[in-house]
């Protein structure tokens, strides 16, 4: 239940123009643009709340000593802020693999996911699957094999990656990109838009 | 921060001496009234946590649930790694699964009512350290906390062991102003229990510790030596008891030393340099929705009570905000890599929420107190 700010593909690529993001500065815009759309707007609410109230505190004159107007500045302050913040704050990662375990099905073959992702899906399985198999981030030379191995399935979770690299796991350009860029003999089985960031995706390869 | 008396005029420069003459101390609220209100309090925070339900996350929480799944179905064995040894949070989640099936509200039952629990716990700490006011506002601003609301509804540790450590704090100060041995030695023996299960937790929050044992030596004459070797005992006998369980399991007493130590050595490097200076790119970073508009309250707090941090509350909440900063900061990588601390993420300042909703509350309460005071002159 959440009201959305920042799933509008549409404005993130307009705010890209507009800041004239190109090359690298535009692929971290599209890995991180909606995280701060999203930051900004619940910081940027807690702020102006907080001025609000300040400047009535300070026009209000004796009505401010009576502890319910204060009581109310307060909740005004902090219930409103937490309100925006508990409704507009990004979903997590799990939505995605949801979505990837109703398809799982139709794939034959071992499928390969990244650490993140695997353990995802294990758990949405209650802990009975045993086709998806972790590596890691998909960094190099994992990747490297798996392309050259030609069998099974692949899962890229572009958000996933980035929460792996973030957390000093390192993935590849690689396996980021080869939903877009993938090489002979692989085809893509399934794509969708990422649940918290429209600009990234979430998709399977799987070997002809 | 409290009701002003003729000495506080002279220690606190603050507000002036006709200030003090007329300041109006803050009317004692009834039972009724604090009931009602932290109970709305909780309500909406309920409110918000269920809003902002997260469930499973797919990070760390992973291995905490899995762990808890093979307890519940009696093949846990723990391995080498930092996640294993975490039994504080492990056992709840396994009760959980036991109990109610694995389903997304059972695994995150334990830190949920852990996370409402605390509102209560604050609002204790509050008035014992401050006063009514302060505590109620506490409440009302740890039911707000982003960070706790977003942790409120994920299998992590920090919510609980934040819990305990809390806890721990408000128990040994209780014991310092126990009228009866007895109920010195009961509320300490509380306290070491707390700081157990805080430890098992997250090995991390051993650091309340020292913390807990300067909040049960009051200034009042009475040695607090007594309670504090009680507080140790308990901890003690809980750490020996851990230590006889792996040997048993494991064949090694040693085992969390030895799993912690595995799990960090193969994680590269962070240079002191490189981690101190991350703290203030996370901590003040809007980036980080969940901590910084906190963060910056934090800060305007301290320096809004700096000229009235007199009383022995004033400074064990300030060394606790500090302290544990410090610890968290410096020496954890001192003693790398028996604390796994390697990465900066928000979710390590639940270890000093307690202490910066406090110091939040006093300077709003302080602020509104100024205001009365000026009204009266």
């Amino acid at each position: 239940m959440r009201l959305i700010s920042w799933d509008s593909a549409g404005l993130l690529m307009r705010l890209a123009q507009i800041l004239h993001l190109h090359g690298s500065r535009a692929v971290w815009w599209q890995q991180h643009g909606a995280r701060l759309i999203d930051a900004l707007v619940i910081s940027g609410t807690a702020i102006v709340l907080t001025l609000a109230c300040a400047l009535a505190w300070r026009f209000t004159g004796p009505r401010r000593t009576q502890s319910a107007f204060a009581g109310g500045l307060l909740v005004a302050v902090f219930g409103l802020s937490s309100l925006v913040y508990a409704t507009v704050s990004l979903p997590n990662l799990v939505p995605n693999s949801n979505r990837l375990l109703q398809s799982l099905p139709r794939f034959s073959g071992p499928i390969y996911a990244d650490a993140g992702t695997a353990n995802i899906l294990t758990y949405l399985t209650h802990y009975h699957l045993r086709r998806v198999q972790s590596e890691v981030a998909l960094g190099h030379p994992i990747i490297d094999n798996l392309l050259v191995h030609h069998r099974g399935c692949i899962v890229i979770n572009q958000p996933q990656l980035d929460m792996l690299q973030a957390d000093g796991v390192p993935s590849s350009a690689t396996a980021y990109h080869l939903l877009q860029n993938h090489p002979p003999g692989w085809h893509v089985v399934l794509q969708f838009a990422a649940e918290q960031n429209p600009l990234e995706y979430v998709g399977v390869l799987c070997a002809h | 921060m409290h009701e002003p008396s003729e000495e506080d005029a002279i220690e606190r420069p603050g507000l002036s001496s006709a200030e003090f003459s007329s300041a109006q101390p803050a009317p004692s609220i009834s039972r009724r009234v604090v009931a009602g209100l932290l109970l709305g309090v909780v309500s909406f925070a309920l409110i918000l946590r269920l809003l902002n339900f997260q469930g499973f996350a797919g990070g760390d929480d992973s291995a905490y649930i899995a762990d808890g799944y093979l307890v519940a179905h009696g093949h846990f064995l723990p391995g080498p790694n930092q996640w294993d040894v975490r039994t504080g949070l492990i056992a709840p989640t396994a009760l959980a699964i036991r109990l109610f099936g694995l389903h997304d509200w059972s695994i995150t039952l334990y830190p949920m009512l852990i996370s409402l629990l605390s509102i209560p716990l604050i609002y204790l700490l509050g008035k014992e350290l401050f006063d009514q006011r302060v505590g109620l506002i506490a409440a009302l601003l740890l039911a707000c906390f982003p960070l706790d609301i977003m942790y409120a509804s994920l299998v992590y540790p920090d919510l609980p062991a934040a819990f305990y450590g809390g806890l721990a704090v408000l128990l040994a100060y209780r014991s310092g102003k126990a009228n009866s041995r007895r109920m010195a030695a009961y509320l300490s023996a509380g306290c070491g229990f707390c700081l157990l299960i805080a430890y098992l937790n997250w090995e991390a929050y051993i650091v309340f510790t020292p913390i807990c044992m300067l909040a049960t030596w009051r200034r009042n004459g009475k040695s607090g030596a007594g309670r504090v070797l009680v507080l140790l005992a308990v901890l003690a006998i809980g750490l020996v008891a851990e230590c006889l369980l792996y040997w048993h399991a494991e064949g090694n007493a040693l085992f969390r030393l030895t799993a912690l130590h595995n799990h960090t050595a193969a994680q590269p490097a962070t240079s002191l340099f490189h981690f101190i200076v991350q703290w203030p790119v996370v901590v003040f970073n809007p980036g980080y929705p969940e901590v910084f508009f906190y963060a910056v309250l934090t800060v305007w707090a301290v320096v809004a009570l700096r000229s009235h941090i007199v009383r022995f509350e004033d400074w064990l909440t300030v060394i606790w905000l500090f302290g544990t900063c410090l610890v968290f900061a410096f020496a954890v990588i001192k003693i790398h890599p028996l604390i796994p601390l390697l990465q900066v993420e928000p979710r390590y300042l639940h270890g000093i929420q307690y202490p910066a909703v406090l110091l939040i509350a006093a300077a709003l309460g302080n602020l509104w107190q100024r205001a009365r005071s000026k009204q009266c002159v």
